[in-house]
């Protein structure tokens, strides 16, 4: 019996623990993923607000630069949203599950 | 291809009509110049547009203006001895801007522009419509 029981034991201790970043195939995981993505965001962000300063400060640039500026940022960040809500809605299914 | 190379290319072409249609405002601004005889004097501007490749992509490609040149076409001349700009047969010489012509090509560049403008708009609504596929 004890016998079995150390089988078991080094079974355990073989299982090697999988770390989560593989789920990704190249090394990168979910939230890596979603850190570039909110940093790219955050460019178009911040791109959409230095030519609505340089338009406003009467710079050579075009309007419709600015307005397609702040468009670009506003999709990235309703997609950005989109995907917020897809995981919290995800992580409150897993929460509600009856154990 | 990138989510927002549609915007980019639709960018590209209003930037391109605006330019157009700024050469058309100088056209039309300039369209009573005179000039004493033997002087330079205004000659149309037209822009030239070229297709430009966008960033990632060697099939898809916005547009620029890849050269603005002057129309050849000798001034206008109209007699009146009584200008200052009078040769001396009395011709005066005009630049050489027809109004009307003008005026077909402003509204050519405006629809041109609007065009485009229904385009980036569609492209925006479509994302916008494909982000409510999750709701």
């Amino acid at each position: 019996m004890l016998h079995g029981i150390n089988q078991i034991d080094m079974l355990v201790g073989k299982a090697q623990t999988q770390p989560l970043r593989q789920a990704g195939g190249d090394g990168s995981s979910f939230g890596d993923f979603l850190t570039e993505a909110l940093e790219k965001i955050n460019a178009l962000g911040e791109e959409s607000q230095s030519k609505q300063i340089a338009f406003a400060a009467g710079e050579n640039i075009e309007l419709h630069e600015v307005v397609i500026a702040m468009e670009k940022y506003s999709i990235a960040m309703d997609l950005m949203l989109a995907v917020r809500n897809k995981i919290l809605e995800a992580y409150q299914e897993i929460s509600r599950m009856p154990v | 291809m990138g989510l927002f190379e549609s915007f980019q290319i639709s960018g590209s072409a209003l930037a391109a009509e605006r330019v157009r249609m700024d050469l058309i405002a100088a056209n039309l601004a300039n369209a009573n110049n005179t000039a004493r005889p033997g002087d330079e004097i205004f000659q149309r501007k037209l822009a030239l547009f070229q297709s430009v490749p966008v960033d990632g992509s060697r099939d898809i490609s916005g547009v620029k203006v890849s050269a603005i040149v002057s129309d050849k076409t000798p001034p206008k001349l109209v007699y009146d001895p009584s200008h200052p700009h009078a040769n001396d047969e009395g011709m005066v010489a005009y630049a050489n801007v027809n109004p009307i012509l003008e005026m077909v090509d402003l509204i050519a560049a405006s629809r041109a522009y609007q065009a485009n403008l229904a385009t980036l708009e569609t492209s925006k609504e479509i994302m916008l419509r494909a982000l409510q596929i999750s709701t």
